[in-house]
């Protein structure tokens, strides 16, 4: 045990009180995670991987019972003892200190919550503050540039009138002064009812705007004349016509209509000509383009603190999305479980798991379910969040050659009991304990007979007294018969439980 | 050698219904034209992602699915087999193929010819804790293929289970007990027991060491292979994993999306792979030396659904040697020599083809 570790399991017990009898699951575990590295757990089914993890996550189910032993968390050289711990101050800790990724990726996500709303989940019980603290900061900083800008405009108005007395511009110099006064001291207090009525005044000035007026009026005349022109040209060429009787009732009728229009345009066009340009009236919703938006910023008229606070936990989630190399968050985020295929879902979970940047994240097999193809990815998504978070990762499994390619320590569990744990180069290359030379020795390689374990995993129900492997251990001893062997470090950083190494 | 089994462009679909009236909107196309032979006495290792049809074309092989197209021959003689072939292409309507394939053709075969055929053929699946029925004795269990088949009965079929389960190292108290009462492994070798006490032929392995630990793992491979050698039985090994098919297979067969991509002996395939696709399986098999560690995933994306699969080469989305034919013509199995089959055109395209 050194300052590095994050970690320690000492002596740690576990026992599950079922009708069939007391089964010893864990039987003094030793275990220490260093911080920025990846254990890997290895043992067979039964052997108490997952029950180790849960029982850090303090999660351990009943009937299983927590008998003895300390489960030491470092933070920032503070100790804490989370065994001793009150539930509630556990729950400070799980999913934010700790978190866990699990085996099935299917089961452990709820199939009626979309992918963002289970992320956000964890990220609402944790970071509620910090994120609450960002979406606040956002709104205020809109705040500020919506105020700054209606100013800026006011002042460019200003700018643009023309005073003729001493006293008008006197005042206008008082106003420009009031307003480079209020630029200079933007608070970010949301804006007031009168504020925003102000606001909308502006908007609305800006709307009947005299000059867009003017425009306007020039775009109708325009449009009334030439319609006028065509008409005048109309009758004179129906007039020139001639033709048969039948042929001239049909002029006639066309007649009288191009007159009913030509007096149309005409009224039309007088009731123009009595307005002065800047009297034309722009019509009830008449945009001006432009004049809606102030600068390039809408004003915010008014504030949903909860549609804010909602868009920035949206952000955070397609973040972590993101940083777990899912293609198109965004839409991965508004989908739900059932959508996704295995890789992916795995992909969520860790993300789910990532959401509070943990500084320990237990991975209780997450690929022993997936494809070699996907399994490969996913190993190669741990390597990189590792070296990218620098969180340490305990990684639960029973795949030696997972285990070899992404660990940099390993721990090998036989019935409870962690019995070797070294470095990984060290575990492949000079396993001292028999069970991991079996184990090693398992591993099928092509041309060779295939080697197994004589005998099965014991029933932890009864389990056998001094080393538990002692059985279908070719080394065994008398002592091993009913010693149980200590956890010691028999070379640096090469710990072993083994009456062969002085474990005595 | 001489072939066992030998499949002609077989196809299995599994409709999808839809809309008001459930009718057929879409198929699965979990094995979509594969032809393979396996020949007697060795064992055929078959390899592919899940969801690549590895089982159905197991099932589809001992007709507990019905094929939509194709043939399967089990056990016809070689002549039969090339005569059949020789009729299909002057004339797929002529009454004496029609005839022949009646008789040599496992794909169409009914009622009573497939009750005998069933003796010849078996299976191991994957789960033994499902595939066993929780209500019967060990003892039934074993048996009750021997009653089905009417193989035996009474005291002589007594004596046959206690052969068989003592055969794979089962004892004489598992008898009377019900299939929960044993461990994972233990369970297995009654799913084996249950198997072979027909004395069939030819076993379909469905990933029967998935669902165990990896020490008894070895005890079943090896159990596996004594068997062999005892009953000369033929296997057809199902499997994603690589390392024990790498071990236990004589040929191995890469499936990807319902197509065999490449067959080949165990040896070529893995030490010289063709097809890319089996290229990056291969590399993705964690190898357990940490001294060898690979730095990079060799493929990304997922499996495509085998609904809509990719026009042209099934692979070519995530190939990195797609070309533009890939993306229009599917390719095809073609022999590059020492009976290497590959369906890839950019080996075939190497090779001088």
């Amino acid at each position: 045990m050194s300052q590095g570790d994050i970690v320690e399991v000492k002596d740690l017990e576990v026992k599950f009180y079922t009708y069939s009898g007391v089964v010893e699951a864990l039987d003094g575990v030793n275990l220490f995670v260093r911080e920025g590295e990846i254990l890997g757990l290895v043992g067979e089914t039964g052997s108490g991987k997952s029950v180790t993890s849960l029982a850090i996550m303090r999660l351990v189910p009943p009937p299983g019972i927590i008998e003895g032993g300390r489960i030491i968390l470092r933070d920032s050289g503070k100790q804490q003892d989370t065994l001793t711990m009150s539930e509630s101050s556990i729950r400070q800790i799980r999913g934010k200190d700790i978190a866990m990724i699990f085996q099935e990726p299917r089961a452990y996500l709820n199939p009626v919550y979309s992918v963002e709303n289970q992320i956000s989940e964890v990220m609402l019980v944790h970071r509620k503050e910090e994120l609450y603290e960002n979406s606040v900061a956002s709104v205020q900083m809109r705040i500020i540039d919506g105020r700054k800008a209606v100013l800026e405009k006011q002042k460019a108005q200003l700018d643009k009138e023309k005073p003729e007395g001493e006293k008008e511009k006197a005042e206008l110099a008082k106003r420009r002064e009031a307003i480079e006064k209020k630029l200079g001291q933007q608070t970010t207090k949301p804006p007031s009812n009168n504020e925003i009525a102000s606001y909308r005044r502006l908007l609305r000035a800006e709307r009947y705007w005299p000059a867009e007026r003017a425009r306007q009026y020039q775009k109708k005349k325009a449009k009334l004349e030439k319609l006028r022109a065509d008409v005048q040209k109309q009758k004179t060429a129906l007039e020139q016509k001639k033709g048969t009787e039948g042929q001239m009732a049909k002029i006639n009728k066309q007649k009288r209509a191009l007159m009913t229009w030509s007096a149309h345009y005409d009224r039309q066009y007088a009731e123009l000509m009595k307005l002065e340009p800047y009297q034309f009236n722009l019509g009830r919703g008449a945009r001006i383009k432009g004049a809606i938006r102030v600068g390039a910023i809408r004003f915010p008229a008014r504030f949903n603190r909860k549609r804010q606070f909602k868009a920035e936990v949206q952000k955070e989630v397609v973040k972590v999305l993101k940083s777990v190399e899912i293609p198109d968050p965004e839409r991965v985020s508004r989908m739900y479980p059932h959508e996704l295929s295995g890789g992916m879902a795995q992909r969520v979970v860790i993300a789910m798991a990532l959401a509070c940047n943990p500084r320990l994240l237990i991975a209780d097999e997450p690929t022993t379910n997936l494809d070699v193809t996907v399994q490969a990815q996913i190993l190669n998504l741990v390597k990189t969040l590792k070296k990218n978070l620098g969180s340490a990762i305990l990684y639960i499994t029973h795949d030696l050659g997972v285990v070899a390619q992404s660990c940099d320590r390993v721990s090998v569990m036989y019935a409870g009991n962690v019995v070797e744990t070294a470095d990984v180069f060290e575990t492949f290359s000079n396993p001292l304990h028999p069970y991991t030379r079996a184990l090693l020795e398992s591993i099928p390689r092509p041309g060779e007979p295939f080697k197994s374990i004589p005998g099965i995993v014991p029933s932890l129900i009864n389990p056998l007294k001094g080393c538990r492997f002692h059985d279908r251990c070719s080394y065994a001893q008398e002592q091993c018969l009913t010693m149980k062997p200590k956890f010691l470090e028999v070379k640096p950083d090469h710990y072993v439980a083994c009456h062969l190494y002085g474990g005595s | 050698m001489t072939s066992i089994l030998e499949l002609r462009q077989l196809k299995k679909y599994y409709p999808i219904y839809g809309g008001v009236f459930k009718r057929r909107v879409a198929s699965v196309r979990a094995v979509d034209g594969v032809s393979i032979s396996v020949e007697k006495g060795e064992c055929f290792g078959l390899v592919g992602e899940s969801g690549c049809g590895k089982t159905t074309l197991g099932k589809t092989v001992l007709r507990l699915l019905k094929p939509d197209a194709g043939s399967i021959y089990f056990g016809a003689p070689l002549d039969v087999t090339e005569q059949i072939d020789r009729l299909a292409k002057k004339d797929p309507r002529s009454p004496a193929l029609r005839r022949l394939r009646r008789k040599y053709d496992v794909a169409t075969y009914l009622g009573m010819d497939l009750r005998r055929l069933r003796r010849r053929m078996q299976i191991v699946y994957q789960d033994p804790t499902t595939s066993l029925d929780p209500r019967m004795l060990v003892k039934d269990v074993v048996a009750e293929s021997l009653y089905a088949q009417g193989i035996a009965k009474g005291e002589e079929a007594r004596k046959m289970v206690m052969e068989i389960l003592e055969r794979v190292g089962m004892s004489e108290r598992a008898l009377f007990r019900f299939p929960h009462e044993f461990s994972g492994g233990q369970r297995q070798r009654i799913a084996i027991a249950r198997a072979l006490v027909s004395h069939p032929e030819f076993v379909i392995l469905d990933e029967p060491t998935s669902a165990v630990d990896v020490s008894v793992r070895a005890q079943l491979l090896n159990l596996f292979q004594d068997l062999q050698k005892e009953f000369g039985l033929t296997y057809m090994f199902i499997s994603h994993d690589l390392g024990i098919v790498e071990c236990i297979s004589d040929r191995v067969g890469i499936m990807y999306l319902g197509k065999i991509v490449e067959y080949s002996s165990t040896e070529q395939i893995f030490h010289t792979p063709l097809h890319p696709y089996s290229q990056a399986l291969i590399a993705s098999v964690p190898i357990p030396d940490p001294t060898r560690r690979k730095e990079r995933a060799p493929l990304t994306g997922e499996v495509p659904s085998p609904v809509n699969p990719p026009l042209g080469c099934r692979f070519h989305p995530r190939c990195p040697l797609a070309m533009d034919i890939c993306k229009k013509k599917e390719p095809p199995l073609l022999d590059s020599g020492n009976g290497h089959f590959v369906a890839c055109y950019a080996v075939s395209q190497s090779s001088g083809g």
